[in-house]
């Protein structure tokens, strides 16, 4: 975690800590993520690694620390998070796709109420990359109609619409049957080929290792261990990410 | 669209039920008079258990007379202390002890009380009701047992002075009275109906109308318990009260003039009249 | 029979134009029924709306408690009783109109029962939908109208057409402020000609037309939100 970096880190995490009750999730956590970042994290499930993400974007309420993100304190209550929530794209493990609206309704409706982007305008983006993961001929269907697959990719696509800085996977193949597991993968292989900065929540050591840039492996509320990916796999010094690995690979 | 027909052919089977049974009663007034109260009691399944008893303890000993009234009638009927008591209840009870009966006395709305005599549900109604030409059709009255009056009653200092200044105003009535009826001839008149006498007075002491039509004891009785009100002095109509009966069961209502004309001679009605008139 | 059915027809609704009673009573309660409609669901939305943002954010704290004093007495005392105390006590001093007074009181009963369909159709979305939302930048308002709402609304057409029905039979006690609606048009004529068979199963036949015509009519609509989404 090189401080003295060329950029400022885009997202700037301090003493991070969230409490569910008396239960202590996030211990103390601090971490630096750059432009064009891809990081992966991994760790049992339990660990926090889905509170964490959450926390990025606040869909949970942090208990203390910072998180410093394109210089607003995005912890701190005064800070309009819904600003800053349009340019950090999330996707979930269960799509939430919205069953009430076509595909085409569902991209295009946040770029047109919060960007002020005309119908048109936002339709011929969403074409173009629902064109781009190989769905421009569901435009019209509804969620229920499509696949697991699918789903996942349109909802990939809807985060994109929004043209983010960054983009926080929570655990993003968990959900799908292991035949689609593959095509999503590729959509996010694909993002990170274009230098789109991303935080992964993942059980996909194969993708983590291919495609991150870092690797951090969380357990008990902190994290352990970070490294490059060949470097973490190959030589994992801490004792519980080794049980970890040895357990998953 | 099936199921459109289904509800419509329910629908229809009810109404068919409800003609046979709303027919009955009527076309059975020709029967032996005499067999009239028990039937009150055995037909009148709706009415519960407690009627079906008084038909069947008719035919046995002196048995029960049920009276239906309005008991929101002061001083004819009205409840005090868990009773319905009132001129009205008062002379049925003097009768039936006449008749060596029982009375029964039950509670509903006004218009209901001519339909419950006609089902057989009840034998008699006594109700301050007046006698006229639309019921007779319907009922048998008894000889008169009151005189009374269809009043106006205003707030004082009201612009209304005599019945013909009614003519265009807001009239407050108790729904089915006379009053309600008469009130119906008043030219451009805006009458609003209530449930209850006492309803209309108080959409009158809040000024919601600009006049009450109601008979003239009640009336009475409402002026005195509101203040800022008076009656007119000039009857909106005159008129009678009487028992009705069921048409055709002459047998009761021989038997009910009869005590009526006892309790006349006797100055026992009067009695009873004044107990309530003169008390209040 | 058939001659003394006309014969009692006559009687009931010819003679002195009598059927009036009963179309003037349907105007009123056709009018009472539609404006307490639109009265319940504003009320009904603008108190779901407060007492799940309070369930969801524990926000508006104090709104939130007014709203469940109303819902408590409406929903624990009969709506006659309400009426009339619209009628005679809240209206004492000032006469805004029957009609009006009706709809008033069956409004804000109505939007009693409307509140809690709304707050159950919400609290049925699942909170991935609402998070996806905010999460796209969407604020709380934003994200209730665009995303919670119309699938909270299409959950809870059926159970909102229901308490409809109800409202519009339930109008039938607006006679107890001397106002004449359909059911007291009935009752009217049942004092004039003293038979409660004719003018009763009129009244009757008409609610049950008018309840059959609007359920139709939500039938229509709810396959209609159905296709939306197949």
């Amino acid at each position: 975690m090189s401080i003295d970096n060329m950029d400022k880190p885009l997202i700037q995490v301090q003493n991070l800590g969230k409490k569910f009750g008396d239960m202590e999730v996030l211990k103390d956590i601090s971490v630096d993520i750059y432009k064009g970042d891809v990081v992966c994290v991994i760790g049992p499930s339990g660990s926090g690694k889905s509170t964490f993400l959450r926390c990025l974007n606040r869909l949970e309420e942090p208990s203390g620390g910072h998180i410093l993100f394109e210089g607003a304190d995005i912890v701190d209550k005064k800070t309009d998070i819904d600003k800053h929530r349009q340019k950090m794209g999330m996707v979930f493990q269960q799509f939430n796709l919205f069953p009430h609206m076509t595909i085409l309704k569902n991209l295009t409706i946040a770029p047109v109420k919060l960007q002020g982007k005309s119908e048109k305008e936002a339709k011929e983006q969403a074409l173009k990359l629902l064109h781009k993961v190989g769905l421009a001929d569901r435009a019209d269907s509804y969620p229920n109609q499509l696949s697991g697959g699918q789903k996942q990719r349109i909802a990939i696509v809807r985060s994109l619409c929004m043209n983010p800085d960054v983009m926080l996977f929570d655990e993003p193949t968990s959900a799908l049957d292991p035949e689609m597991v593959g095509e999503v993968l590729t959509v996010m292989r694909e993002l990170a080929d274009e230098k789109m900065t991303m935080v992964v929540v993942t059980h996909e050591m194969g993708f983590a290792r291919e495609v991150a840039t870092r690797v951090m492996f969380m357990d008990g509320g902190y994290f352990l261990e970070e490294a490059e990916p060949g470097e973490f796999f190959a030589n994992p010094k801490n004792d519980r990410l080794k049980l970890f690995l040895s357990k998953v690979l | 669209m099936k199921k459109n027909k289904i509800a419509i052919a329910v629908a229809l089977c009810m109404a068919a039920v409800l003609t046979a049974c709303g027919g009955a009663p009527k076309t059975e007034t020709t029967k032996a008079a005499g067999a009239e109260t028990t039937k009150a009691g055995t037909e009148t399944t709706a009415a519960g258990a407690e009627t079906t008893k008084a038909g069947a303890e008719s035919s046995a000993a002196g048995g029960k007379l049920v009276m239906v009234t309005n008991a929101e009638f002061p001083p004819y009927e009205y409840h005090e202390n868990n009773d319905i008591v009132g001129i009205d209840a008062d002379i049925a009870k003097a009768i039936a002890d006449k008749m060596g009966m029982e009375l029964e006395i039950q509670d509903m709305a006004f218009d209901s009380l001519i339909p419950a005599v006609q089902s057989g549900k009840a034998d008699f109604t006594a109700a301050g009701m007046t006698v006229n030409e639309d019921r007779k059709k319907n009922v048998d009255f008894t000889d008169t047992y009151a005189q009374a009056a269809q009043v106006i009653i205003v707030k004082e200092g009201s612009e209304i002075k005599a019945p013909a200044d009614l003519d265009g105003k807001k009239i407050g009535v108790q729904t089915g009275t006379t009053g309600d009826i008469y009130a119906g001839d008043i030219k451009d008149a805006n009458i609003q109906r209530f449930n209850k006498g006492m309803e209309a007075v108080m959409a009158l002491t809040q000024g919601k109308v600009d006049a009450v039509v109601i008979d003239r004891e009640p009336a009475k009785v409402f002026v005195k318990e509101n203040t800022g009100l008076k009656i007119l002095d000039e009857a909106f109509t005159e008129e009678e009260y009487a028992i009705a009966l069921k048409k055709g069961n002459t047998e009761l209502l021989n038997k009910m003039n009869a005590a009526i004309k006892e309790l006349k001679d006797s100055g026992e009605l009067q009695k009873i009249v004044d107990k309530y008139i003169t008390a209040k | 029979m058939w001659e003394k059915l006309r014969d009692d027809f006559y009687q009931n609704f010819i003679v002195d134009d009598r059927w009036k009673y009963i179309t003037d009573g349907l105007q009123n309660t056709l009018k009472i029924t539609f404006f307490a409609v639109l009265i319940g669901i504003l009320l009904g939305f603008l108190v779901a709306v407060i007492r799940s943002t309070y369930e969801n954010t524990h926000k508006l704290k104090v709104l939130n408690w007014i709203c469940g004093v109303y819902l408590t007495i409406i929903r624990g005392t009969p709506v006659v009783v309400q009426l009339m105390i619209m009628y005679f006590v809240i209206f004492s001093f000032h006469d805004p109109g029957q009609v009006f007074t009706a709809v008033v009181a069956f409004g804000i009963n109505s939007g009693a029962y409307v509140a809690e369909i709304f707050r159950s159709g919400i609290s049925s979305i699942e909170k991935g939908q609402f998070e996806a939302g905010r999460s796209l930048g969407f604020n709380y308002a934003q994200t209730m109208w665009f995303i919670i709402m119309p699938q909270a609304f299409k959950n809870v057409v059926p159970t909102l057409a229901n308490e409809f029905i109800v409202l519009l039979k339930e109008t039938s006690v607006a006679g107890y402020i001397g106002l004449q609606d359909l059911t007291k048009g009935g009752d009217i004529i049942k004092s004039r000609t003293y038979s409660a068979f004719m003018p009763l199963i009129a009244v009757a036949v008409i609610y049950l037309v008018m309840v059959m015509m609007f359920s139709q009519l939500v039938r229509a609509l709810e396959r209609r939100l159905q296709r939306s989404e197949h």
